[in-house]
């Protein structure tokens, strides 16, 4: 695979992903997720060279394994998941600036940058969240797959709406 | 204070015959009340400042705000604990910019006047500069980073008091300081602050947040998602996923509710998906806690979690983990959380994953739970500003005869609410 042409792959993936996230189509969103084992996960506000700690080791903001990944997807979508029910948050991802592909076996790495707004309700404005995210892609079934996306907020502070209850 | 005979204040009417309890709901949205609740109350309690851990050797610090001071919790050279004002005592700015980390002095950026870690001034930023003030001033007794009169802690935790006539710590904290000496007894040899602070901002009045923490009422209805969710994670399991506990008032207004553990918990409750090596972990764990706090009280510490709140709003829940929320109050409506948590320094890092796992299914702003919470708070406060609904109602589980101080009620009632507004309408009376 020629390096322009996986880029684009790695672009036609990426944007797919926001528009599924963006759409609240969280089922669509959840099956570009590779099978087995997965991270998403959100570091640490504040907190320097937070991509090097495991959130084994200090307190992310969140990070889902499979597992919590599908009851998170599950818990988005029922009428009970209050914050976002029954008007839910208009989201809109930028992703820009890719960066660092590398490819190791099956999988694939990168980085990019990204800026999610986020309105809710009439009285809250516009939030403007941004950030980076490390994806790791994995090659399966001769598509590409999400295994990892670990986003990295330039927040001090979750603010205009202190929550995080969108897939960000 | 007991029993208490039926009256109405400005912010309350009590009938206990007729079981009644409500509140003014200008309590949560004036500005002039606020005004007047942080003179009365935020100035003149104990609030929860920190960890100990956070400034365990010489030189460590941390910078803070608390209600609406900035503040530099610290350990200096002699190993004593200070805590002072961030501002330079010549002409003002903050004197340490960082969040954290450790230094022998503290260097005003502006014009150079550098003080050490016990706040005493060693320069001016020159010998020219020194040699314009008199000697006196860098010598011990002289000019010094202005200390924060009242700090204290109790089982660890750092608590500051902004009043000159502040009554001591224990004696604010009444039974809720043994509640804290039971939460530290889950380790022999002391805690360590995880790193990564969950700090987030509600649009609501600090006091929704107080309430909800401690209201057991809420969880069936607000949690629907997580409940369903914990479903997921107990099935194989032999745990009662239902919910049932107790109330506990402490006196001065601080309360907890109780119940037993659902969630697992590194002490020391094991779920099958832990996995064996995990579980001779625990049950380890539990026979170093029983045998060191006696069968009674140690299968308290093992099996029961507590969410407590140090009125006026300090929040030490002992669920998941040991997990502080300290709240600064921002104005009537809007509050800034920041939540931390400590572990045992000892921990077995395979209970350490557990336990970070655990936290991350839960609690804050990303978790399963939170964001639900966080959105009552900010549609009642809502409701509040932009209806003309006078009272809110805190009459559930009310009797003719009940006591607020030092008592027990069902987990789900509102009595641990009910003695946090009798002391708040208590100081807000004060002249």
């Amino acid at each position: 695979m020629s390096d322009n042409n996986l880029k684009e792959q790695i672009e036609e993936l990426i944007y797919r992903e926001a528009d599924h996230a963006d759409g609240w189509e969280l089922t669509q969103w959840l099956a570009m997720w590779a099978d087995g084992e997965v991270l998403y996960e959100v570091g640490p506000l504040d907190t320097p060279n937070a991509e090097s700690m495991s959130h084994n080791d200090i307190l992310y903001l969140l990070s889902d394994n499979r597992f919590r990944l599908e009851q998170r997807v599950i818990r988005m979508g029922k009428a009970t998941a209050h914050a976002e029910y029954p008007v839910r948050s208009r989201i809109r991802h930028n992703y820009s600036h890719l960066r660092n592909i590398k490819t190791d076996g099956e999988a694939i790495t990168f980085k990019v940058n990204m800026v999610v707004t986020r309105t809710r309700r009439d009285t809250e404005g516009v939030a403007v969240i941004p950030g980076y995210v490390l994806f790791k892609l994995a090659q399966q079934g001769g598509s590409l797959k999400i295994r990892e996306k670990r986003v990295f907020l330039d927040l001090h502070v979750l603010s205009k709406p202190g929550t995080m209850s969108i897939i960000i | 204070m007991s029993k208490i005979d039926k009256f109405e204040s400005r912010f309350i009417q009590y009938d206990p015959a007729g079981r009644v309890f409500r509140v003014n709901r200008d309590a949560y949205t004036s500005a002039s009340v606020f005004e007047e609740e942080k003179k009365k109350i935020l100035y003149k309690s104990w609030i929860v400042l920190g960890h100990e851990s956070e400034v365990a050797n010489k030189g460590d610090f941390v910078t803070r705000r608390v209600i609406d001071k900035e503040l530099i919790f610290n350990r200096d050279a002699q190993g004593n604990v200070n805590v002072f004002f961030n501002s330079c005592m010549h002409r003002g700015p903050a004197v340490c910019k960082e969040k954290s980390g450790n230094t022998k002095t503290f260097v005003c950026p502006y014009h150079g006047w550098a003080f050490r870690a016990n706040g005493q001034l060693v320069s001016a930023g020159s010998n020219e500069a020194d040699a314009g003030y008199p000697p006196s001033y860098f010598e011990p007794g002289g000019v010094s980073l202005m200390r924060v009169k009242n700090v204290a802690q109790r089982a660890g935790f750092y608590f500051v008091n902004f009043d000159e006539n502040a009554m001591p710590l224990d004696d604010f904290l009444q039974d809720a300081g043994k509640r804290l000496d039971r939460i530290a007894s889950q380790s022999a040899v002391g805690f360590e602050m995880i790193v990564g602070v969950h700090e987030y901002d509600i649009n609501a009045n600090y006091k929704l947040l107080c309430e909800n923490s401690y209201d057991g009422y809420h969880v069936l209805q607000t949690h629907a998602t997580y409940v369903d969710y914990m479903g997921q994670v107990l099935k194989g399991s032999d745990i009662d996923p239902g919910v049932r506990g107790v109330a506990l008032t402490f006196g001065n207004g601080h309360a907890a509710f109780e119940m037993p553990i659902r969630a697992g918990r590194p002490i020391a409750q094991w779920l099958p998906h832990w996995g064996e090596a995990a579980k001779k972990l625990i049950e380890d764990k539990r026979k170093e806690v029983i045998a060191r706090l006696g069968e009674e009280v140690g299968a308290n510490v093992c099996d029961m979690h507590s969410n407590m709140v140090v009125f006026p709003n300090s929040i030490i829940n002992d669920q998941q983990t040991i997990l502080a929320r300290t709240i600064i109050p921002l104005s009537q409506n809007r509050m800034r959380v920041r939540a931390w948590t400590v572990a045992p320094k000892d921990e077995h890092p395979k209970l350490r994953k557990i336990r970070m796992e655990n936290i991350l299914s839960f609690l804050g702003p990303g978790g399963f739970a939170t964001p639900d919470d966080v959105s009552m708070l900010e549609w009642a406060q809502t409701a509040y500003e932009s209806t003309d609904v006078k009272w809110n109602d805190f009459s559930k589980g009310i009797t003719a005869d009940e006591e607020t101080m030092r008592t027990t009620a069902n987990y789900n009632d509102e009595l641990q609410m009910r003695a946090y507004w009798l002391q708040w309408d208590k100081m807000m009376a004060a002249k």
